[in-house]
């Protein structure tokens, strides 16, 4: 579907062409040093933690989404249907989604006071407010730096959007490129994956043979970390070549891939689950466009039409296979949608009461936690922002949010030290 | 083309080799004890260090290691063999000094500084090209580094020659903060960023006063774009400011105030101007605003005047870091007391003399490359626990000085603490007053402006009344015209009353002109009314100016005062961290030590308890023999009794017959006598009797024989039964002596087992121990670091050793040899050739340089991000695996190192053309068989194998890192 959005000033495009370059492509040498205690390392290498993101890039409306405010004058036209769990309702855009409630929570109480995209986008990824200068690490980096084991051969940061593609994105800061995203451009796998035709396979292997023993002579003399880094890094991307079709949709059966749907998104959920269940740490799946100034409704009633059945069917898939437990799922944006319907049945940017969806692993289940006034104007219950969401995100996959990073010698602390988990949000 | 670098170099070579002999050791011998500054280094680093060194680096690893360093790829085939053949004991000055004059330096340098100070932020206001030409040809003119320092510090982009050096500024968007973490990251090697809002938590030396003396030089700092042509083309100015107050977010409330400042020095200075008083060319839209005073300029001046010890200590660090690997202070931009330089005082030496030698980056370069600390190999050097005696002794003089180091460092401590108490002081009751004068500044500004819109007023209603004017003057004129013409034709009356209806609008326009003259003398009496308002507050800005300027005074006094006792402290600091740093490496070369003799003297004791195995076995051996001896001897004892106890028994049936024989005939011959006596004469009796008698005595005689037999027998029963009781005897005592050495050998078997143990235990310490210390001496200078290559280092080495920047080049020869030949004159100048040269160089370059970005995008660090640290992806080993860009280099064209591997016979030499195009060292004996067989393996198909072998060779970490 092609949007024509309202929202095309200068400002805006930049914003979003920063905000997609901030989130295009590495891969992982990490950690599992951060997590609460030894005894949840072990655990975790046993049931290995995940994370999925599902970006509704441009401001997807609450209002048309989590938390619908039918027969008021700022309800829209769409009405609320009841979930799967009693007392909840959502948008009747989301009935599929509906029946999933039972393993999801809604937070209807955010309130980041910041409707640029790219500052919001900013924030709601990194946690933290955007300050000259300073440069924070994204959210995929920390979960990759966190949750990866060290001999991993899949990247634990990936990036699925229906642009780009292939390589390696500006999103660590100071973790590194380790941890920084590998894009998977409209579900394609990474770059360099495939052996070119003009190199037989006998032949690869005879000269990475020949490489290991020119090195062993080599580090026979001098062997350091960074030259274990060096050797390791071609073993990895060996594992990459050997595991290609990880990253290769059709070879799911054809029942799911009709089940999710053959449209990008659908594919993209379905390449999502396939990823999760193979070890990957960290998925964004981008969802775009949501930027509707104009015509808010129709453009959410056809965007909303295409997410709600392959995401409704990830989150079902996950309940199924046990593994809701050990993954986080996360819905955001950069802000919500304002409750005032504007001449051009838009709504525009609005992020003093929005909501975020999340699900699974400390996640309590089947509950909605905040609340907005009648009229979906301001929070009136359980406010949370960017800064003690992202403390959530990490507490609910058993990293010590309030802990540091030790970058060369210099503690940073993984999330702001000003904010602190949501306690309502994790059980 | 290998062929024409070479006889350029070679030309060089007999200038050079003067040079070398010159400026080398020749003049220090013979004019004097002037020590060079490789010479104090090693001397200085001799005495902090560990003590011992790496060997030094064997020629092959040397020139590639100055290669890669001095013009970023690694030398040739033919330069490296001709280097290999020179004997002369000067060829290393020789090498350095020809890798200092190539054209390849200045590039190469550009290079560096540009990754330094721009980080890879994409290029906007200043192409990349332009930028990169003004470093290059910056370095290529020897322009001293503070000099193109201050350009950058100052440039506003005003100016266009130095239009490019603006980028640092204009490409970071003119935004203060990040101006000012970078400015003191890259220029005095201090990341101030966490003490934009606080002092910083993690660093004492940092403090927020700090940060914002250095924001004070940007502030003002603003980005003017304008349209010129077709292009907006930005320019970085600066607007006036004052003092800039700030708080700790940690203690609200309490208000500190500071003027620009650069890092380590004391505050600048400044004149106080009445507002709008500040500017040569005050600011307005598209205007570069040029202030009377420019705090930026100050910067400039102040920090590259070579009296700034931060600013030459970080620049010395930072060529330090580009030579050695490491910078003596490391992270480079993490200079503080608590990050001590591994030598301080190779620091404050090189700091100094960087200043000395007009900031010449080849001079320091050249300096460091002839260190012997530049020069020594990455291997561990051997025979260590030997060494190590002297450790100890060190140790123990280094902690018996510790205590007065720490009391210095006390004392300064306090010193700054009561100075630190003095200035918050004063700048407490300054504060307020500081309050007033901005207050009674905005006062001004606020008159000034309302001054401004009244003259605007004056203006504009003055322009009324001319604009009235000009009309009445046209109409006057029109009405003379419209009466000519009227009176021309007087016939018709229509021109008449034209004329006169003219004439008649004249008096109404001029009556309303004094009217707008008057609202002109009103405006201006309007301006004339503020005028003094303005002097009033410009008077009242000035008392407070008087009021504020002694109270202001002693803080800039006291603040001097808390500078220079902050440096001491922090001085005395950093000596003692050093100090324990230093207690710290040798009491793991200490270790090191023990561990060692610990493995050694457990090496001993498994050594003897092998032996004591040995003979436990030995005599479990003999013990096992003597044990079968006994059993032989029982088995005879045995033996003899049986066949005494068998002859016994056979004896005694013997005997029963015998006996029995001897009883009948002893009845016999006593019936036969009977008889006898009844029949006397009967002669047959007779000789009956006689026989029977005998016969008797016979059968007794063999009765008695039996017995005496049996006795034997019964004698030789007893003898060998006591035989078979002593073997038995002695078979239990060997048995029991067997079952003691057992034990014994099982006692020596766990000794050995736990001497084996403890061995394994200790020598896995020592490892530890080992790989610890080679850690260790990897940053303090001990080992040669390794370095690896940035993005444009391996791509250009690639191109190098594939052949591709040669065959670019020859295109580019023949090219300008067609287009603009050399004349026959020139061809024998040897500047106009090395021009030539460079030329064709540089156009090959300039062809060649977009096969960078592959690499960058791969290798390099994200934008903005620093690019110094190491990190490898698989995204890098796939690219280098599978994409085209390195396979196609490597595949075989003419007379590159894959076809040159494909036509040579003889592996010995393929092997050898190998390793040194490649690796640019010669292979080992063990190396060229390996090569030997590979090709052997695949002599169907050489050129896959040639290209792997080559591809094996450019992947391994010997290549991925300059060592």
């Amino acid at each position: 579907m092609k949007c024509d959005y309202a929202c095309h000033q200068p400002d805006h495009l930049l914003a979003r062409r920063r905000f997609l370059g901030t989130l295009s492509a590495g891969f992982v040498a990490g950690g599992l040093g951060l997590l609460t205690a030894p005894a949840a390392a072990a655990q975790l290498a046993k049931d290995q933690k995940r994370v999925i993101l599902f970006n509704m890039h441009g401001g997807l409306s609450q209002l048309e989404s989590w938390d619908p405010k039918p027969g008021t004058d700022t309800g829209g036209p769409f009405r609320a249907i009841p979930t799967s769990v009693p007392g909840i309702h959502i948008s009747e855009l989301l009935p599929q989604t509906a029946q999933q409630m039972h393993h999801l929570c809604i937070a209807r109480g955010v309130n980041t006071a910041e409707d640029d995209h790219g500052k919001g986008a900013y924030m709601m990824v990194t946690g933290r407010r955007e300050m000259p200068g300073a440069d924070y690490p994204k959210v995929g980096a920390v979960f990759a730096k966190a949750l990866s084991a060290e001999a991993a051969s899949l990247p634990g940061h990936i990036l699925i959007a229906p642009w780009g593609g292939g390589s390696r994105g500006n999103d660590a800061a100071y973790l590194g490129p380790n941890f920084s995203s590998i894009s998977l451009g409209n579900g394609k796998p990474p770059a360099n994956t495939a052996r070119p035709d003009s190199i037989a396979a006998a032949s690869d292997d005879a000269r990475n043979d020949f490489r290991r023993k020119v090195n062993e002579r080599f580090l026979s003399r001098r062997r350091t970390a960074i030259t274990d880094a060096y050797t390791h890094s071609y073993e990895q991307a060996h594992a990459m070549m050997r595991e290609r079709d990880s990253f290769d949709v059709t070879k799911e059966s054809p029942s799911d891939q009709s089940r999710y749907g053959s449209h990008d998104f659908g594919r993209h959920c379905l390449l999502a689950r396939r990823l999760l269940e193979r070890g990957v740490s960290f998925i964004q799946v981008v969802h775009s466009n949501y930027d509707t100034h104009n015509e808010n409704f129709n453009f959410h009633f056809e965007q909303l039409g295409e997410f709600d059945r392959p995401f409704a069917a990830f989150v079902a898939d996950l309940a199924d296979r046990g593994m809701l437990d050990s993954t986080l799922i996360v819905v955001l944006s950069e802000f919500g949608r304002t409750p005032y319907v504007n001449h051009l049945y838009g709504r525009d940017h609005w992020s003093k009461a929005w909501s975020v969806l999340l699900g699974g692993a400390r996640i309590p289940r089947g509950t909605a936690y905040g609340k907005t006034n009648e009229r979906g104007m301001e929070v009136v219950d359980g406010q949370v922002d960017h800064a003690s969401l992202f403390h959530t995100y990490l507490q609910a996959v058993g990293i010590d949010s309030l802990g540091h990073f030790v970058v060369d010698g210099r503690e940073i602390p993984v999330a702001d030290p000003a904010a602190k988990p949501v306690e309502g949000l994790l059980t | 083309m290998i062929r024409a670098k070479w006889n350029r170099w070679h030309r060089q070579l007999p200038i050079v080799f003067f040079l070398a002999l010159n400026a080398i050791p020749f003049v220090a011998l013979a004019q004097a004890p002037v020590e060079s500054l490789h010479e104090r280094i090693d001397r200085a680093v001799d005495a902090a260090g560990s003590g011992v060194s790496a060997p030094p680096a064997e020629d092959a690893e040397f020139l590639r290691r100055a290669s890669l360093d001095l013009i970023g790829v690694p030398p040739t085939k033919d330069e490296l063999n001709l280097f290999l053949a020179d004997t002369s004991p000067t060829k290393r000055p020789q090498a350095i000094d020809r890798l200092l004059a190539s054209g390849s330096f200045a590039r190469h340098m550009a290079h560096v500084l540009d990754i330094m100070l721009m980080e890879r932020r994409p290029a906007a206001a200043v192409t990349q090209d332009e930028w990169h030409q003004y470093l290059e040809t910056s370095i290529r003119s020897d322009k001293p580094l503070n000099v193109l320092l201050k350009e950058i510090l100052s440039a506003d982009g005003v100016d266009a020659p130095l239009r490019p050096a603006a980028r640092f500024y204009l490409d970071r968007a003119g935004e203060p903060n990040l101006i000012t973490r970078d400015v003191g990251r890259i220029f005095f090697g201090r990341d101030l960023q966490c003490a934009q809002c606080h002092d910083s938590p993690l660093v004492d030396d940092y403090h927020q006063s700090d940060y914002k003396g250095l924001f004070a030089f940007f502030e003002g700092g603003t980005v003017v774009t304008r349209k010129e042509g077709d292009k907006d083309k930005s320019y970085f100015g600066e607007r006036a400011s004052g003092d800039i107050s700030f708080e700790s977010v940690f203690v609200k409330g309490k208000k500190h105030l500071t003027a620009a400042r650069v890092p380590a020095a004391a505050e600048l200075a400044e004149p106080v101007f009445h507002p709008g008083d500040e500017y040569l060319t005050p600011p307005a839209d598209g205007v570069v605003p040029i202030a009377k005073f420019i705090r930026r300029q100050q910067l400039a001046e102040q920090a590259t005047s070579g009296n700034n010890r931060a600013f030459n200590e970080n620049w010395a660090n930072r060529l330090w870091a580009h030579m050695m690997g490491r910078g003596l202070v490391h992270p480079v931009d993490m200079h503080h007391s608590s990050n001590p330089a591994s030598y301080p005082e190779v620091l404050t030496m090189l700091g100094a003399e960087l200043s000395a030698t007009n900031f010449s980056i080849k001079g320091l370069l050249r300096e460091l490359a002839l260190t012997r600390v530049y020069q020594r190999s990455i291997d561990f050097p051997s025979s260590l626990a030997e060494k190590a005696v002297t450790a100890t002794e060190r140790l123990a003089k280094l902690d018996q000085d510790r205590p007065a180091m720490a009391a210095r460092m006390e004392e300064s401590q306090k010193a700054y603490e009561a100075l630190k108490e003095k200035h918050q002081q004063a700048e407490a009751s300054l504060v307020p007053v500081g309050d007033e004068l901005t207050a009674a500044r905005s006062k001004v500004v606020e008159i000034d402006k309302k001054l401004a819109e009244a003259r605007k007023q004056v203006v504009d209603a003055q322009a009324n009344v001319n604009r009235r004017k000009g009309a009445l003057a046209s109409l006057t004129e029109a009405i003379a015209q419209a009466q000519r013409v009227a009176a021309q034709i007087p016939e018709d009356k229509d021109l008449a009353a034209s004329a006169a209806k003219l004439a008649e609008q004249s008096p109404r326009i001029s009556a309303e002109i004094p009217t707008l003259e008057k609202v002109v003398a009103e405006k201006g009496a309007a301006v004339e009314a503020i005028l003094p308002e303005l002097t009033a507050v410009k008077q009242q800005m000035d008392g407070v100016v008087t009021r504020w300027q002694p109270l202001r005074e002693p803080v800039r006094a006291i603040d001097a005062e808390v500078v220079s006792a902050r440096q001491q402290m922090m001085d005395a600091v950093a000596t003692l961290a050093r100090h324990d740093e230093r207690i710290r490496l040798l009491k793991t070369f200490v270790e090191f030590k023990q561990a060692e003799e610990a493995r050694a003297s457990s090496s001993v004791q498994v050594a003897s308890a092998q032996s004591s195995m040995a003979s436990a076995r030995e005599q479990m051996a003999d013990q096992a023999m003597a044990i079968a001896q006994k059993q032989l001897e029982i088995a005879q004892a045995d033996e003899q009794m049986a066949q005494a106890q068998s002859d016994l028994a056979r004896l005694e049936k013997e005997r029963q017959t015998a006996d029995e024989s001897a009883r009948l005939l002893g009845e016999a011959f006593a019936l036969v006598e009977s008889a006898k006596q009844s029949m006397v004469s009967d002669p047959r009796l007779t000789t009956m009797v006689t026989m029977l008698e005998e016969k008797t005595g016979q059968a007794r005689q063999q009765v008695q024989s039996i017995a005496s037999q049996m006795a034997d027998a019964a004698a030789r029963t007893t003898q060998a039964t006591s035989l078979s009781q002593q073997a038995k005897d002695g078979f239990a005592q060997s048995l029991q002596e067997n079952v003691k050495r057992f034990q014994g050998a099982v006692g020596v078997r766990s000794l050995l087992e736990q001497a084996q143990a403890d061995a394994l235990q200790l020598a896995s310490k020592a490892g530890q121990v080992e790989s610890k210390l080679q850690s260790e001496w990897s940053s303090d200078l001990t080992l040669a670091a390794l370095k690896p290559l940035s993005p444009e280092q391996i791509c250009w080495s690639i191109l190098r050793i594939t052949g591709i920047e040669d065959r670019y080049e020859q295109v580019e020869r023949d090219e300008l040899n067609k287009s603009a030949p050399l004349s026959e004159d020139a061809k024998k100048d040897p500047a106009q050739l090395a021009a030539r040269e460079l030329q064709i160089e540089q156009r090959a370059y300039e062809k060649l340089k977009s096969a960078v970005g592959g690499f960058i995008a791969h290798f390099a660090a994200a934008s903005g991000q620093p690019q110094s640290d190491f990190f490898a992806t698989a995204d890098q080993a796939l690219f280098v695996s599978n994409d085209g860009t390195v396979n196609s280099w490597i595949a075989p064209s003419a007379g590159n190192i894959t076809d040159r591997l494909i036509g040579q016979v003889d592996p010995r030499a393929a092997a050898e053309d190998l390793y040194l195009t490649v690796l640019s060292r010669l292979p080992s004996e063990q190396e060229i068989s390996d090569v030997a067989s590979y090709l052997g393996r695949r002599a169907s198909d050489k050129s896959a194998a040639a290209q792997e072998l080559v591809w094996g060779l450019l992947t391994s970490a010997e290549f991925r890192f300059n060592h």
